[in-house]
């Protein structure tokens, strides 16, 4: 339920693919021997890049010192550096620590999530077939939800958690007066509950 | 009675059914800035006038243009040509393809739901065990988007009741309202297993 930017993901994925694609299928094409057309273009390039660094000095007077065109390529990168960090952590927000917040004249009232995880978790835990409950809150669109996540013992059937689950959100939803959006993810199947007894799966 | 907007819950599940990519793109973006940064370095060093640590960037077309002058075939630049293709088909393929993530909801009318195909494939194995009277491991499922597959291996010289166990797992698979839909198919290995 992070709020990360999936379209752009995709699309920085896709550009970065595009470009690699074409980086490589060119060094192969050149590589080959009938890559004339495109290894003729090879040594152009390169005496052009050799003239703009010639004509380029970083003293016009003809001091010393070469091209300034290395260092606007370090500037550069330093600033690609910067951004690459800058989206790297943009990923995985979302998380908030309310489930309601009420704007009165009188005042505000927010009520803590923890305060939902308490009361969601009390109500699942003692359940035979829930392994672990864990709740979380997370800004979706704007407005809190709920994310509680359900860890099964082996072999049950998902159906009757859900079922108590939603019954569990309809308490909430009486005690806060509001209704907050709740996604029940159901995972696990791995152990079997702690002091259970196993062989009556 | 629920005041939830219901294209919030399609958002939701829609988001949970998915691949975010977030992994994949915080690979490329650290690998990206290692590989910038390093050019960046050796554009420093070219800057200054100090001999380059591996390659200077101002000449790498200079390199490339020697290194494939001779007219044969370059194996050190074909390999690193096929190696980027193959790189880059492969992160177009993570751009374009769903990333479905193995799970099925299940409608309700007041919570949205995402199960693990594990737990519905943990649960038709033991309805298959307790249906079939079968022990743990003579019992193994699967589930994927639409079908869910159960196999039995029987005990030598004991007949499975196949007939029992895929009814039970008809009925466990239609008492819930997985989406999208799942159709359970039971097959009993040809060779049992002594002891099993």
């Amino acid at each position: 339920m992070t709020s990360s930017n999936r379209f752009a993901n995709r699309l920085f994925l896709f550009v970065v693919g595009l470009v690699t694609l074409a980086v490589g299928v060119f060094l192969a094409i050149v590589a080959l021997p009938g890559g004339g057309v495109l290894r003729d273009l090879l040594s152009p390039a390169s005496s052009a890049v050799d003239d703009a660094v010639a004509t380029t000095p970083i003293d016009p007077t003809g001091g010393t010192g070469g091209s300034w065109l290395p260092l606007a390529l370090a500037l550069l990168c330093l600033l690609l550096v910067i951004v690459f960090v800058v989206a790297i952590f943009t990923h995985g927000h979302g998380r908030t620590d309310s489930v309601v917040v009420h704007d009165d004249p009188a005042g505000s009232i927010a009520v803590s999530s923890s305060f939902a995880d308490t009361a969601i978790t009390d109500a699942l835990r003692a359940r035979r077939d829930v392994a672990a409950v864990g709740v979380s809150a997370w800004t979706v669109t704007g407005r809190p939800a709920l994310k509680v996540r359900v860890r099964l013992t082996a072999g049950s059937s998902p159906a009757p958690v859900v079922a108590a689950a939603s019954d569990v959100a309809r308490g909430l939803d009486r005690v806060l007066g509001e209704t907050v959006p709740v996604l029940v993810e159901i995972t696990g199947a791995s152990a079997v509950r702690r002091g259970a007894d196993s062989r009556v799966s | 009675m629920s005041g939830i907007d219901p294209g919030l819950y399609r958002r939701v599940l829609r988001r949970e059914l998915h691949s975010s990519r977030s992994g994949s793109t915080i690979v490329v973006l650290v690998l990206l800035t290692l590989a910038v940064g390093y050019v960046g370095v050796e554009a420093v060093y070219a800057a200054l006038g100090r001999p380059a640590l591996l390659f200077s960037p101002v000449d790498v077309l200079a390199t490339l243009t020697s290194s494939v002058d001779g007219g044969g075939t370059s194996g050190l630049v074909l390999g690193a040509g096929v190696v980027a293709a193959i790189v880059g088909l492969v992160l177009i393929g993570l751009a374009v393809t769903a990333g479905r993530r193995g799970r099925h909801t299940i409608d309700d009318d007041r919570v949205a739901v995402v199960v693990d195909d594990r737990v519905i494939a943990s649960s038709l194995a033991r309805t298959a065990r307790t249906s079939g009277r079968l022990s743990e491991q003579q019992v193994s499922a699967w589930v994927s988007r639409r079908r869910a597959q159960i196999d039995l291996t029987p005990s030598s010289g004991l007949a499975v009741d196949d007939g029992a166990v895929e009814a039970a797992s008809r009925a466990e698979l239609e008492s819930v309202a997985y989406r999208p839909a799942l159709s359970a198919r039971v097959r009993t290995t040809d060779q049992g297993r002594l002891g099993a």
